[in-house]
Order: structure tokens, then C-alpha cells, then sequence
């Protein structure tokens, strides 16, 4: 391998790649020069905390159900409280495989108006569409979509765009299968990087990451078996026939110019009337009663759109630092009371650490390890 | 032994939902107009097929209870061996 002794940074995008990446070892054989850092690729983990308060207040208003997926569930918002908190008050959360488990439901409780908390990039945004059509072609008017879907592809073009110093992209797998990894071509030119489509097996994680180190600027599609130059026809035209791509807020980074897939006006009709109410919600959070807290002051401590106080999320989904550098990772933030989102979803950078790290490495209390 | 935890690995992650954003191989079963039988290593799950072209005996690729990308066997098992090895570590 040729490289200049220079320190050189790889953002794998996809959470599942930060997974795999530990899970190889990887990491451990790469040059000290090298670094892997994790972005913004766990729809999750960039989910604002006001979006759960909607979540809330859906499951709290009376003849509605919110659906949403499990990794959901954990996700503070900005009150702290979580959706499993607002399951254990009584609330009605329902967790759901896909976002079709919609369709049964809702054919069965014609009463009940279920809404599907979408979350996700461009490979889970295609499932919304159909999702519609499909309750369009059962003639069901009682499911609702509560959309907070997001284009990973537009956050590398940002990460581009900002400056931040990235010297290769590891691009995320499955979005590619939608998109194409014709979809880089344009960034590669205008950033001179290099864009390296990877999948998910060891030995293709290293090639990748050889690539991108010695490969220099351009796209390169190494997993070849599920993506293709140009994507899935399919997908992308029921995209754009369903959504706007709109201004959009990722928790930790801001809002990033038309990232978002917002559905289009015409659609309006799945769209559940309680959006444009914005007051958050004040359920118990678990530990906060356990602690003795009032639930109002710590809804009161954590009332705008922004991380926790100390919780340093955005610096890690852009690279800055690593999950262990966050002064909460290990301490108040852990996966089963997550402070931050990112280690909140198995695939958060500062879960999927917490879970692989050495503690004689991370430096933390061998006692705080949680064996799953 | 190693086929059990995958196999109980994905009935988790299709149960749970675990993994948003990974995406599995399985073989179609049979069809039903959008919706078709999948078989992932002996779990059947219902997935809707709107996105690919596919008939029964091929495999998908599935993410989110939706087939994102048809492929035949060759690719499918090279991806389910992938699966297999991260299960070793």
C-alpha cells in the first residue's frame, strides 16, 4: 500500500459499514495516519427531538396509533422523554417491522387513525410511496404519514460543500441500491474525492478502504451484487412523484438545503392534521422519576431543537471527534439511557463504540459495560 | 450452530426492526399481485415487491419490509455468506 505519510480521514457513511468496519477489525490494522470516522448515514441518530414530540402527541390524541420502527423507541425528545416512555404513560406507540404493517391494521380498525413515523433515507423513502398507493388501491383513508425522510447523498454533497476535511467517502450500500452510484459522479468531479461504494463483507470493507486510500478522486462501485450505475428506476421515479426535496433540520448539523423528502402538496391528505402543532409534550422520563425530578423542569432545561447540554452528537456524525472524546459517552449516555441519538440506534456511531470499544482503551468503568 | 444465530439474528432484526437500515437476501416464495412470500434462511415474511421485477425462485434484496433489487442465486448467497462471517466475530 502507497500512501503519503500525511493523516488521512475516511467518513464511512452508513452506520451499518461503522458496525461492520468494528465487527472485521479493520481499525486496528490500518496506518496510524488513517483515520475512520462515522457521518451523518443513521437516519435515526439525525432525527430532531421535535419530531418525537409529534410523535407523542399523535400517540397521546385520542383514536390515533403512531408506528414506528424499534430503534425509534430510545430516541429522547426535547422534554427527554422517549416514545417507549410515552408507551409505558399509557400513550399509544406501536412498533412495527415495515412500513406496510400499516395496511392490516388499518384495515382492521377503520376507526383508528394510524400514523407511520417515516424515518429514513432514500432506500426506506420508496416504502412510504408504496405505502400509499397501496392504501390508495384498498380504498384505506386511515393511515397517516408523519415524514422526517432525508437524503444521505445531499448530507455528503453538505460535508462537501462545509469544507469539513474529509479526504474519502465510503458511501453507503443500500441508499446506493436506490440511487445508483452514479449518483456521486457529479461530487466526485466538482470535490475531487474519492466516492467508494462498499459492502458489507470484510474483505470488501478492505478493499474499499484501500481504495479510497490509494484509489484517489472518482466513483468506484465495489458491491457490484446489489447496486448498479444507475440505481432502481423504480424507486427514484416513485420519489419524485410522491416528495419535494426541502429544507430540512438533521439533529446535531442544522438545516441542510433541499435534504429533505417532504411529500408533495397533492398528498396532503396523508399528512396528519397535528404537524403544525409544535409544543412539546411533557411525559415523565424514567430516569428523571427515578432521580426524583420534576418532568416539567427538565422538559423546561431541554426546550429547543438542539443536542442536550454536553452532548457532543453532531461533532461525531461529521467526524470531528470520536464517540469516546464526548465527555458524556459511557457516563450518563450509555444505550440503555442514551442522552445523545447517536447512541440511541444500533447503528449511532457512539452505540455501535460503546458496544465493540475496550474499556482499557475508552478508559471507561468496566462496571458501566452492559453485556447484550 | 453459526446458521442458528443467523437465523435468529434476522428473525430479530425482521421482528425488531433492529438494523434500519440494513437490507437481507431471501428467496421468493410465491406471489401475490405486490405482495410476495420471502423466505429468509426458513422465516417467511410477507414483502411488498413494487420496487423490482421478480417471479418466485429469485431472491431479493429486502429492506423495510420491500424488495429494493432482485438478484439470482450467485449474488444472493455471496451476500448471505457476508452476513454469516460478520456472525463470526
Amino acid at each position: 500500500m502507497s500512501f503519503e505519510d500525511k493523516p488521512f480521514k475516511i467518513m464511512e457513511v452508513c452506520g451499518t459499514h461503522t458496525s461492520a468496519i468494528f465487527k472485521s477489525g479493520i481499525r486496528d490494522l490500518l496506518p496510524e495516519n488513517v483515520r475512520l470516522v462515522s457521518g451523518p448515514g443513521c437516519p435515526v441518530c439525525v432525527t430532531p427531538p421535535s419530531y418525537i414530540d409529534r410523535c407523542i402527541r399523535i400517540a397521546r390524541t385520542p383514536g390515533h396509533v403512531l408506528l414506528c420502527f424499534g430503534d425509534m423507541m430510545k430516541v429522547p425528545a426535547r422534554g427527554g422523554s422517549t416514545l417507549s416512555d410515552a408507551k409505558a404513560a399509557g400513550r399509544s406507540v406501536r412498533m412495527v417491522y415495515a412500513p406496510f404493517d400499516a395496511l392490516a391494521l388499518a384495515a382492521k380498525n377503520p376507526d383508528i387513525e394510524y400514523t407511520v413515523a417515516a424515518v429514513g433515507f432514500e432506500t426506506t423513502a420508496p416504502a412510504y410511496a408504496l405505502l400509499i398507493e397501496e392504501a390508495q388501491a384498498r380504498g384505506l383513508t386511515n393511515i397517516r404519514l408523519l415524514t422526517a425522510l432525508k437524503s444521505a447523498v445531499r448530507a455528503i454533497e453538505w460535508i462537501c460543500e462545509t469544507g469539513e476535511d474529509v479526504d474519502a467517502f465510503l458511501c453507503p450500500g443500500h441508499v446506493s441500491v436506490i440511487t445508483g452510484s452514479a449518483a456521486y459522479a457529479p461530487l466526485a468531479e466538482k470535490y475531487g474525492r474519492p466516492f467508494v461504494v462498499a459492502g458489507f463483507e470484510a474483505k470488501q470493507l478492505e478493499a474499499a478502504v484501500r481504495d479510497c486510500i490509494c484509489g484517489g478522486s472518482g466513483v468506484r462501485n465495489l458491491y457490484p451484487e446489489a447496486v448498479s450505475e444507475e440505481g432502481n428506476a423504480r424507486a427514484k421515479a416513485l420519489l419524485e412523484t410522491y416528495f419535494d426535496l426541502t429544507d430540512a433540520a438533521w439533529r446535531g448539523l442544522g438545516t441542510i438545503p433541499r435534504s429533505g423528502y417532504e411529500l408533495k402538496s397533492k398528498y396532503a391528505r396523508w399528512i396528519p392534521d397535528q404537524v403544525r402543532d409544535d409544543t412539546p409534550d411533557v411525559i415523565p422520563n424514567a430516569a428523571a422519576v427515578i432521580a426524583g425530578a420534576d418532568p416539567q423542569s427538565t422538559a423546561a432545561a431541554v426546550s429547543s431543537d438542539t443536542l442536550p447540554p454536553g452532548c457532543r452528537c453532531g461533532d461525531v456524525i461529521l467526524g470531528r471527534i470520536d464517540p469516546p472524546d464526548c465527555p458524556l459517552f459511557g457516563g450518563s449516555c450509555t444505550p440503555l439511557r442514551a442522552t445523545g441519538p447517536c447512541m440511541v440506534s444500533s447503528e449511532g456511531a457512539c452505540g455501535i463504540w460503546y458496544r465493540n470499544r475496550s474499556p482499557v482503551i475508552a478508559g471507561a468503568d468496566p462496571q458501566s459495560i452492559v453485556i447484550y | 450452530m453459526q446458521q442458528i444465530h443467523l437465523l435468529v439474528v434476522i428473525y430479530h432484526d425482521f421482528r425488531y426492526n433492529k438494523h434500519m437500515c440494513v437490507a437481507y437476501p431471501g428467496k421468493i416464495l410465491s406471489l401475490d399481485g405486490r405482495t410476495a412470500k420471502v423466505d429468509f434462511a426458513g422465516n417467511v415474511v410477507s414483502v411488498n415487491i413494487g420496487l423490482v421485477d421478480t417471479r418466485p425462485g429469485d431472491y431479493v434484496l429486502v429492506h423495510a419490509g420491500m424488495a429494493i433489487e432482485s438478484m439470482g442465486e450467485e449474488k444472493a448467497r455471496s451476500i448471505l455468506n457476508v452476513f454469516a462471517e460478520i456472525n463470526e466475530f
